[in-house]
């Protein structure tokens, strides 16, 4: 009933890459609040750091989404590459979680426990959107450039 | 090129899962345990993250007895197929309560072992759970292709 599976090393160095940029960035939140003992909300570029590094590990769990589908139907995904898409984007969402939180003074719970689901979701939220802002900026483009309609 | 091979078996996932139920059980029947602590202080996210543990942990008992232990007739397909996705939300509500039990005043003093333990397990469900799928997608992969 065992599956027999099979990782090079190369998996296993950007695998070690990417977990390493998570756990540092955790990390540094967990040592900014454990060695200053203050509030995730008074230690504003650390507990970015950590915020970052919170949803990146989330973020991880949406380049499994993507791989699981992608299994499914055959389609060829580079994963090194969807997982450091998917840990920008995690990481873009980490920041703006934290200003959120910071400007309407919610709870730092509330912050911790968005992370992780704002890094699932990153591919879902963030690529989708990027994508529409880059057809609409390219359809601006060719308008103002006169390309459509010659 | 295939330097190293890995095989999972189902005693990682069992070790894994016998520490999520003594986390799970500590967390039900001592409500002075950090587990407890911690979803109690933590309000709605907290409770969140112990429905979430709990449901993964039920279902990765079932894959664990249908999928490995039982006779091949007996067949729990989702549970296999997403086995993935509950070994990292285990992990994932694991590196949760860790952070959390890391604010001032949360946690009851001298849980340190424990709130590294919560890290170091999130962190090797998460590195197991993506390795296999990983792996499990590169063997699909070429068998979708070697059926092209």
């Amino acid at each position: 009933m065992n599956m027999l599976f099979s990782l090079g090393w190369r998996d296993l160095i950007w695998l070690t890459t990417a977990f390493t940029l998570s756990g540092a960035a955790s990390g540094a939140l967990a040592a900014a609040v454990v060695v200053e003992s203050r509030t995730l909300l008074d230690l504003p570029w650390l507990v970015i750091c950590g915020s970052i590094g919170l949803a990146m590990f989330g973020g991880l769990v949406g380049t499994l989404f993507t791989v699981h589908s992608a299994g499914a139907s055959g389609a060829k995904v580079n994963v090194p590459m969807q997982v450091a898409a998917d840990l920008g984007c995690a990481a873009v969402l980490g920041f703006v979680a934290y200003a959120v939180v910071v400007a309407y003074g919610w709870e730092p719970e509330v912050l911790l426990g968005s992370l992780p689901l704002l890094g699932v979701a990153g591919q879902k939220v963030l690529v989708p959107l990027i994508k529409s802002l880059v057809t609409v900026a390219g359809a601006v483009g060719n308008r103002l450039s006169g390309k459509v309609g010659e | 090129m295939k330097i190293m091979t890995y095989t999972p078996s189902i005693y990682p996932r069992t070790l894994y899962l016998v520490w999520a139920f003594c986390t799970l059980g500590l967390a039900v029947t001592s409500p002075t345990s950090l587990t407890a602590v911690l979803a109690l202080k933590s309000g709605g996210v907290g409770g969140l993250g112990v429905i979430v543990f709990s449901t993964s942990c039920f279902v990765l008992l079932a894959d664990l007895v249908i999928n490995d232990l039982l006779p091949d007739k007996y067949e729990l397909q989702f549970a296999r197929e997403y086995r993935w996705l509950c070994v990292s939300s285990v992990a994932i509500v694991y590196w949760l309560f860790g952070t959390m039990a890391l604010l001032p005043g949360t946690s009851p003093q001298g849980s340190w072992v424990l709130i590294a333990a919560y890290f170091a397990i999130g962190a090797w469900g998460m590195t197991f759970a993506f390795a296999t799928k990983v792996a499990r997608y590169r063997n699909q992969l070429a068998a979708h292709e070697h059926a092209v």
